[in-house]
Parts: structure tokens; C-alpha cells; sequence
């Protein structure tokens, strides 16, 4: 049929209908469906595919008995005459089977080159207007149309004939996106995917198939809404830059058209986000495997010995033994492709393309600059740089090599000869790590100087790499500051980590035979960023990744699915931090949070329904992720159970109670013991380190009202951000802790307002209104969640806290196998004497000393209690004695 | 159906000499020419032209510069004598592309109507 025919009969097919025919236009030609899908075109065309295998093949065949035909005849006549041409110009059949085989591998050519897909690129297509997707009333409208068809893959193509064969099965009368969706499931990318994103076929089957089994029925037709969605995936193949439409293209098509498929994926915890950077990365894999081919041809043009392409460079025997490589290292394939880094890498190429200039890469540690310079020596290898660099080798020299042959004597005249050599040899640019290694601090070797002087004759360039600190503190004041210009390189944004973590994923799964979900990854990243703050990305996270992957692996099962779940897992074994998804049994604690903590603190309501509060959001991510877990400013009298609460805290949350970082404030009273708690002058400080040693933490600043106005202004900063800068220059994060501070500042007010029956609110407002302004400033009290009050103990709550403490006496007795029994008369009579307005509960503790475990003690030593015997306290101190019987 | 499959490969049978001299044509060309720019890369005739009179090594006394030049042209004597060979093989085997199919169907018509003929 030819094209025009189809394109009528496709527009009759339409009929009236208002609707238009949906396609891309792109440089004024039209690209819409045009093939056409139905049972017999599909059957056809599958008959025509296996007809043309049969070609090929029988072109083989024919070819094969012709030759053997006259090999045969050529050997029956015992090779006579067969190098004269009367042999090769008279008629005969053992002549004719040569030319007749000769002739069939010539089709069998035809057929073999004829089938490879003959589409063309993509990519050749529309460069000069930005495609866009339209709708024209009828395809006469426009002049030059083409087939979608012709630039789609053979999975592509499959999966439009499979979405028909299903609905045409089903007795559907169109074909919709979910057709299209059902049917590209069936694709190798598309299982890929779904792999990456961990879901399973299993997973989805059921709502698919309940939500098909409402389409309506008819006559099967190829219609409007799948032509709609395979128009938008050649649109989208477009933008992303892709060679053809693949069944990704569709995947993603049929997802934004059909809203049902978004809940059928948020249902397996699948957010649409998750899903485009899933297939990002299938396209990411695609560009690597492109880029790699397009390198390796490169690569074996590139010299991999010390002479260049021209032939003009000098041996370097000497430079050759202290250091490395890297072009060859790039040619030989044992560098890794750089990903991303666009800018930093022009940056690069600007600066030594401006004057031949020398760079220095600054950026953290594990930020990437070797893989920079790695990127630069494939570049090299590619020739796809700056004539400066062309037909040059990537050299890194070894600083530690250099200074540590010959017991460190003569490192400078070594290095002075290296660099001679590179001056001699022409075709070597240096690089050097750790620029700030050369500059001698006190080892009396100043090799920065040798190198300042050496540039300075401007024979070569030189790309070095130090550390942020390392520059500030070290090379900016040498003499090696005016050769080199900076380039920050700062850690690549989450997308980009995310990136780099994907193009590394393929070496990982091959080494320890597992697979990756595009989860994990993201996970990798975003716990890395969250909770690990020693080091930077990509590389933390990348460390991570190979951990992980090793610990799947471990597990036996071939391949290992690594999964979210197990990179939260590692995270939260290495950081102390519970990383994983709230589980059902720690969902039931945290809701129980309250009750735990009275086990171990009488009353005070309002002040452990506040902590639980915070802690329950805090475990769910409800909270914000830039701030402490809470702050709290417990106000109260002394011993009504502010530290008390603090410790119980630490033991429901944290696990323990010493998982908590206690501070006395009264030892913080003047400027200089900023340093003590932060540090300063090269050294650590005390709370800085324990918060960076154990991230989560409770950390309780108790009697704060004594601290020194400047500590108070460091709390503003931990409260409002959640970090704080070291003395030794570290970012310390708080963003795990529970900050509790406890002041006695206005205890006078509240046991006033108490005792004249003041409701606890009204005293609170009176507090930050009037009491607490004299010792804080007002800003620094709304940093707190909550100023909690906490009210004078009554008589009946340390009647309460005589119960626990005594229970606590039966345990320690229960352990020596010793029964002690405590009556209530006598409790309450400890109580009263324990008792005092002023200081709570904590005479009491004193009373149940002196008046319970003193004479306890006495009872112990003097061996008159034995196991299982039976001591009784009651009523003014008197204790009974009840032996056991004896065994 | 059966019958529009047969009659698509009767015309993908029909179609091969025009396949052959049209699209076959172009491919074997463009394969041709990619050969012939990744030897000539190879070879980097250019860049040994470019510093014809640069001295190799780094020697630049004037004996060497005059060994050197002595040398290189050598070399890109030597490199072009390879590359045109290259050339040579690449139009040899395009000539074969255009005349053998023909040749090789002309022949095998003419020994079967011969061999026919001569039996009759």
C-alpha cells in the first residue's frame, strides 16, 4: 500500500470526527502513528519477518550445495583446466553452480545488511526547532509526514503489537495507554526498570487487570489514545536526546497519560519522581555505554608509551619511576568515566586554554578531583582538548616518592630533575596531589619553592588538587599561590551524586553479583548527606554502596537484591542512628512513649507529654530535618524531676541513659570557656566531639541561666540550624540530638505562684513574660519547641517517688536472694520526712539513705541475713527479721 | 495473506539489484570512507607533516634537525605508501561491489542456458 493510500485511509478512518490526528512537528515535518495495527497487518508482518529469515537462510543453503556442486565437479575432473579460461568461458553446470553459489551469497549479503533496522537516528532529525506536540485537523494539512514507526526500537514496535493482541483478546474496543502499558511489560527494558524501581510483575498484575476488565468492548482499533501516547513518546525520545523511541519512551508516556497507573505504583511505594529518575538512569546507562564505545576507538589511536604522536618528546626515564600514568591508565581503561562535573571540567580547560596556566583544585576530600583529573586524562586520550593538550601525557608525580628515596636527602634535587625532565620532554603535563605536601612546614625541605621557581619559567603547567583548609592555611601563603588559579570544587547537588552513584552501580553488581534498586541508590545519597557527616559525596556514598553490596552478597542468594531498606540498615549501624522505617513493634512503644516514662518519673504531666510529643514526630520525619530532634527549656524548683526526665528520655529513646551528653553550665561562666565546649586553636572541643562521636544523642545543659552570654549565643545557632562550626574548622551536625536545658531561673515566682494556686499556664506566661526576661533574651527563648514548667512536688507525688526508690532497695535485696518487704505506713512516713517545698524530692533520697539502707547495711555485715530470709521495714525505722526454714 | 507474503518476497527478490546499487551502495561507501579516515588517523600522516621540520627527540643541534628531517620524511613516505595501498584496497573492493554481482549473475546465466543448451 502506498504511503499517500494509508495516509487517505487513515483519515477516513477518522471520519467526521472532530478530533485531529495527533503528532510532532518538528522543522516543519509531521511525525504521527501511521502504521497500522491490526491482527492481520501483525500476522503479516510477522509471516513477512519469518519469510525474509527463510531468505537469508536459503540463500546459505543454495549457496553451500552450489559450492559443494562444484567442488565436486572441479575434483572429479581432478582439477584439469580449471586455470585456463576456457575452463571458466565454456557453458558447463560445475561453472555455473560456481556462479550460481557466488550469486546466492551475494542475496544472502542484501538480505543480511537489508533487515538491520534501516530507521534513521533520532538525533539526525529536527535540529533546528524545538519539537512540539500538535494536533492537525487532517494529515493533507501538512506537506512532508513521516512514520513514528520508522525511528522506533523492535521492543517498541513489539509492545504496540502486544498492547493489541491484548485488548483484541479481552475483546476491548480501543487501545488505551493501559493496553500499551500491559503490553510493553513484556519488554526486556521495561522489566529492567521495573527491576531498578524493586517491583515485581506480581505486584501490579491484579489492579491492571481488574482496571482493563472495565474498558469498554467493540471491534478492536489502534486508536486516537495509544497514537496520542506513542506521539508523546517520540516527543519525549526527542527531548531526551535518545537515537529511537524505545518502550522506556512508552513506559513513561502511558504513565503520565493514565493517573490510575500512578496510584497502581504509589501503591508499591512508588512516587513519580522515583520513577523518572529510574528511567533517567536507564537513559544515563544507555549515554555511558556510548560514550564508552566512542572512547575505546579513540583510545587505540592514543601512544601509550613516553613518546608522543610527532615524535618529539624526550625519553623521561627518572619522571617515569616516581609517577603514574594517567593517559595510559585512561587508554588501558583503568579510569572511570567522569559524570557530570560540565562546568567544573570548562573551568579547567578555560584557565589552562587562557595562558597556560596552572590550577589547583580545591575541594573537600572525596569530592571528586581526582576523578576530575581521571575525566581529563580520558578527554586526552579523546584529543578532545585544547590544542595546548593534545599529543600530551597526563603524568601524576608521587611528592612522597620523591621525598622519601634515600632516606629524604636530595628530595629537592629529585624533584628539581623531574621537572627538568618535563621540560625537556615536552609533551608532559604534571599533576600534582595534595599541593599542600610540597610546602615544607618545619621538615626543612620546601619543595614549593623549586616548583614556584620551575613555573615561573613558564615551560610547562602544572594541575595540582589540596583541600579547602589545606589552601587557606597552607598555600595561600606560600610562594606557590600567584602561579596557580583556584577552582573550587564544591560536592555535586543530590541529582548529580545520584548520577554519579548510577554510573558506578554496573561495576559493583557485576563484582558482587547483586542488583541495585534505583531506591538504594537514592537512599546512598540522601543518608549519606543526612547522617554522615565526615566526608563528602559522591565518594561517602559510593563507600557506602560498596559496603552494602558486599553485605548482600554475603547473604548467599545469587543475585542479591540490594534494597533501601539495607543501605538505612548500614547507615544506622555505622552512625549509632536509627536510620530504618519505624517498625511495628517500635510504632507500638513510641505510642506508649508517656507510660515508659513514668516508670521513672513521677507527675509533671504536661512535661512528659511534651518530650513524647517531639519524639513520635521526630521518628515519623515529621519534623523539620534542619533543626535539633527538640529543644526544651525545663523551668522548676531543684529535685522535682527535670534531670530525672532528661535520663528517661534518653534511656526510652536512645536505648540507654548514657547515650546522653551532660554539661554543667555553672562551669561555663565566662568568655573563654567558649573554646572548652566548641574548641579552638587546634583543638577539639568537649561538646563538639561528643556530639560528633555519638550524632544521636540527648544533650542536657543543665543550670543553663549560669552560662556565659556567648555560650548562649551558640545555642541559638545549634537550635536555629542545627550545626556548629569547631575549632577545628568541622561542621559538627545537631540535627539528631535532643537539646534539654534546665534552669532554676524564676523558681522563687513559681513556688509563689503555687503556693497561692496559680494554674500552671498562667505561671508559665508570668515566666517568659516577666521572670525569665532578666537572664534570657527574648529570641533565644522562642528558639526553644517548648518552655516546659515544672510544678513543686506535692506531698502525694513523693509518696509516689518513696514507692519507686524503695522498689528499687527490694531490687538490689532481691538479687542477694534477701526478701524485703516495706509497709505502706512506713513509706509514707519516709515520705513526710523527705519531703521539703524548697528542694522536692530530693531529701528524700537522703532520708531513705540514712533511715533504709544504712541499717540494711549493718544487718548485711553483721551476717545475720541470710538468702531467702525476710526483712521488714515498718514504722519508725524498725526492722524485723523473719528467717527462712531451713532446706 | 499467504499470497501478499509471497508476493513481498518475490519483490524483495526483485529488489536486490536496486537495493544493491542504491542503498547497498551508499553503505558500503560510507563504511569504505570511515575505514580509510580511522587508518589515516592511524597513520597520522598529518601530524608527521605538520612537524616535518621539527626535530624528533628533542635534539636540536642542526645534525640532528637535518637526520631528523631525513627521517621524517621517510616516515611519511612510508605512511603514505600504506595509506594509498589502504585506498587502493578500498576501491578495489568497491569495484568488486559494483561488477561482481553482476558479473557473477551474467555468468551463471550463461553457464546454465549454455550447459542447457549444449546438452540439448
Amino acid at each position: 500500500m502506498s504511503p499517500d493510500v494509508t495516509d487517505m485511509l487513515l483519515d477516513q478512518s477518522r471520519g467526521t470526527s472532530s478530533q485531529g490526528v495527533p503528532g510532532v512537528l518538528v522543522d516543519g515535518s509531521f511525525w504521527h502513528w501511521k502504521k497500522i495495527v491490526t491482527q492481520l497487518e501483525i500476522d503479516r508482518e510477522r509471516s513477512l519477518a519469518a519469510a525474509r529469515q527463510w531468505e537469508k537462510y536459503g540463500a546459505i543453503l543454495i549457496s553451500l550445495l552450489c559450492l559443494s556442486a562444484f567442488t565436486f565437479g572441479v575434483v572429479s575432473a581432478q582439477g584439469e583446466g580449471i586455470t585456463t579460461s576456457e575452463f571458466w568461458l565454456t557453458p558447463h553446470w560445475t561453472t555455473a553452480a560456481f556462479f550460481l553459489a557466488s550469486t546466492a551469497g551475494f542475496f544472502g549479503v542484501y538480505r543480511s545488511l537489508a533487515d538491520r533496522k534501516s530507521g534513521a537516528s533520532l538525533r539526525e532529525i529536527g535540529l533546528e526547532t524545538q519539537p512540539e506536540f500538535t494536533e492537525i485537523p487532517s494529515l493533507a494539512a501538512v506537506e512532508r509526514r513521516f512514520d513514528i514507526a520508522t525511528v522506533c526500537t523492535t521492543d517498541a514496535l513489539f509492545a504496540a503489537e502486544e498492547s493489541f493482541r491484548l485488548a483484541q483478546k479481552s475483546g476491548h474496543a480501543e487501545v488505551s495507554a493501559l493496553h500499551l502499558f500491559t503490553g510493553m511489560l513484556a519488554t526486556t527494558p521495561a522489566q529492567v526498570l521495573l527491576a531498578r524501581l524493586g517491583v515485581s510483575f506480581e505486584g501490579i498484575k491484579d489492579p491492571l487487570r481488574r482496571r482493563l476488565s472495565t474498558a469498554s468492548v467493540g471491534a478492536t482499533v489502534f486508536g486516537r489514545a495509544a497514537e496520542v501516547v506513542m506521539a508523546q513518546a517520540f516527543l519525549q525520545a526527542k527531548n531526551t536526546h535518545r537515537q529511537a523511541v524505545s518502550a522506556l519512551e512508552i513506559f513513561a508516556c502511558c504513565f503520565a497519560a493514565e493517573p490510575f497507573l500512578a496510584e497502581v505504583f504509589a501503591a508499591q511505594g512508588i512516587t513519580p519522581e522515583e520513577l523518572e529518575n529510574a528511567l533517567a538512569w536507564m537513559r544515563i546507562n544507555d549515554d555511558l555505554r556510548e560514550r564508552y564505545d566512542a572512547f575505546r576507538k579513540a583510545a587505540s589511536f592514543k601512544p601509550t608509551s613516553n613518546m608522543n604522536r610527532s615524535m618529539t618528546a624526550v625519553a623521561t626515564p627518572f619522571l617515569d619511576s616516581v609517577s603514574e600514568d594517567l593517559t595510559r591508565a585512561a587508554v588501558y581503561g583503568q579510569t572511570g568515566l567522569l559524570v557530570g562535573r560540565d562546568q567544573e571540567m570548562a573551568n579547567i580547560l578555560r584557565a589552562i586554554e587562557g595562558g597556560d596556566q596552572s590550577v589547583v583544585l580545591v575541594g573537600q576530600s572525596g569530592v571528586g578531583k581526582q576523578a576530575l583529573i581521571e575525566g581529563l586524562a580520558d578527554l586526552m586520550v579523546e584529543e578532545k582538548v585544547p590544542k595546548v593538550l593534545q599529543d600530551k601525557r597526563l603524568m601524576k608525580i608521587s611528592v612522597p616518592q620523591i621525598v622519601s628515596a634515600q632516606g629524604g636527602t636530595g628530595a629537592d634535587e629529585r624533584f628539581l630533575y623531574a621537572l627538568q625532565q618535563v621540560a625537556h620532554a615536552g609533551n608532559v603535563i604534571l599533576v600534582i596531589e595534595n599541593l599542600h605536601e610540597l610546602v615544607g612546614e618545619g621538615t626543612g625541605i620546601d619543595l614549593a619553592s623549586i616548583l614556584a621557581s620551575e613555573l615561573g619559567k613558564g615551560y610547562t603547567f602544572v594541575i595540582a588538587t589540596t583541600t579547602p583548609q589545606a589552601y587557606a592555611e597552607i598555600v595561600e601563603r606560600s610562594v606557590v599561590a600567584p602561579r596557580f588559579q583556584k577552582i573550587v570544587i564544591d560536592e555535586p547537588d543530590r541529582s548529580a551524586a545520584i548520577q554519579i552513584l548510577e554510573s558506578k552501580v554496573g561495576s559493583l553488581e557485576a563484582k558482587y553479583q547483586v542488583i541495585f534498586t534505583y531506591a538504594a541508590v537514592a537512599a546512598a545519597v540522601d543518608l549519606t548527606t543526612r547522617y554522615m557527616h565526615d566526608g563528602a559525596l559522591p565518594e561517602k556514598a559510593i563507600e557506602i554502596m560498596k559496603e552494602v553490596a558486599l553485605v548482600v552478597s554475603k547473604r548467599g542468594q545469587r543475585p542479591g537484591w540490594v534494597r533501601k531498606e539495607d543501605v538505612a540498615a548500614l547507615i544506622g549501624e555505622r552512625t549509632r542512628i536509627p536510620v530504618t522505617e519505624v517498625s511495628q513493634g517500635e510504632g507500638e512503644k513510641l505510642l506508649h512513649l508517656e507510660e515508659r516514662v513514668h516508670e521513672r518519673v513521677i507527675g509533671q504531666e504536661p512535661a512528659v507529654k511534651a518530650v513524647a510529643s517531639a519524639l513520635r514526630r521526630a521518628r515519623t520525619e515529621l519534623r523539620s530535618g534542619k533543626r535539633p530532634i527538640a529543644n526544651f527549656l525545663f523551668l522548676g524548683p531543684t529535685g522535682v524531676g527535670k534531670t530525672e526526665l532528661a535520663k528517661a528520655t534518653a534511656e526510652v529513646y536512645f536505648g540507654n541513659e548514657q547515650a546522653m551528653a551532660r554539661f554543667d553550665m555553672s562551669e561555663y561562666q565566662d568568655a573563654s570557656s567558649v573554646n572548652r565546649l566548641i574548641g579552638g586553636n587546634g583543638q577539639a572541643g568537649l561538646m563538639t566531639e561528643a556530639v560528633r562521636k555519638n550524632p544521636f544523642c540527648l544533650l542536657l545543659l543543665d543550670e543553663l541561666e549560669k552560662a556565659h552570654a556567648d555560650i548562649l549565643n551558640l545555642f541559638l545557632q545549634v537550635m536555629d540550624d542545627g550545626r556548629l562550626t569547631d575549632g577545628l574548622g568541622r561542621t559538627v551536625d545537631f540535627t539528631n540530638v535532643i537539646l534539654i536545658a534546665t534552669s532554676n531561673a524564676g523558681t522563687q515566682f513559681i513556688q509563689d505562684q503555687v503556693a497561692v494556686g496559680a494554674e500552671l499556664s498562667a505561671i508559665k506566661n508570668g515566666l517568659m513574660e516577666v521572670e525569665l526576661r532578666t537572664t534570657y533574651r527574648p529570641e533565644f527563648l522562642n528558639r526553644f519547641d517548648d518552655v516546659i514548667v515544672f510544678a513543686p512536688l506535692t506531698r502525694e507525688d513523693v509518696v509516689a517517688i518513696a514507692y519507686l526508690s524503695i522498689a528499687k532497695v527490694i531490687e538490689r535485696l532481691k538479687e542477694k536472694g534477701i526478701v524485703f518487704t516495706v509497709t505502706d505506713a512506713a513509706i509514707h512516713e519516709l515520705a513526710e520526712q523527705g519531703y521539703d517545698a524548697k528542694f522536692g524530692a530530693r531529701p528524700l533520697r537522703r532520708v531513705i539513705q540514712e533511715k533504709v539502707e544504712n541499717p540494711l547495711a549493718d544487718y548485711l555485715l553483721k551476717g545475720a541475713v541470710g538468702r531467702r530470709d525476710t526483712l521488714i521495714f515498718d514504722l519508725g525505722g524498725v526492722i524485723t527479721l523473719k528467717k527462712a526454714e531451713e532446706l | 495473506m499467504q499470497l501478499e507474503v509471497l508476493r513481498d518476497v518475490a519483490a524483495d527478490i526483485l529488489l536486490f539489484p536496486v537495493w544493491w546499487y542504491s542503498r547497498g551502495l551508499l553503505f558500503v561507501w560510507r563504511w569504505s570512507w570511515q575505514m580509510l579516515s580511522d587508518y589515516a588517523e592511524y597513520f597520522a600522516l598529518r601530524i608527521w607533516i605538520q612537524n616535518l621540520f621539527v626535530p624528533m627527540f628533542g635534539q636540536y643541534d642542526w645534525q640532528s634537525r637535518l637526520i631528523s628531517i631525513a627521517m621524517r620524511t621517510v616516515q611519511i613516505v612510508g605512511r603514505s605508501v600504506f595509506l594509498l595501498g589502504i585506498l587502493c584496497g578500498l576501491l578495489i573492493l568497491n569495484a568488486m561491489y559494483l561488477i561482481l554481482p553482476i558479473c557473477s549473475m551474467l555468468f551463471a546465466l550463461y553457464h546454465l542456458l549454455g550447459s542447457l543448451l549444449y546438452v540439448a
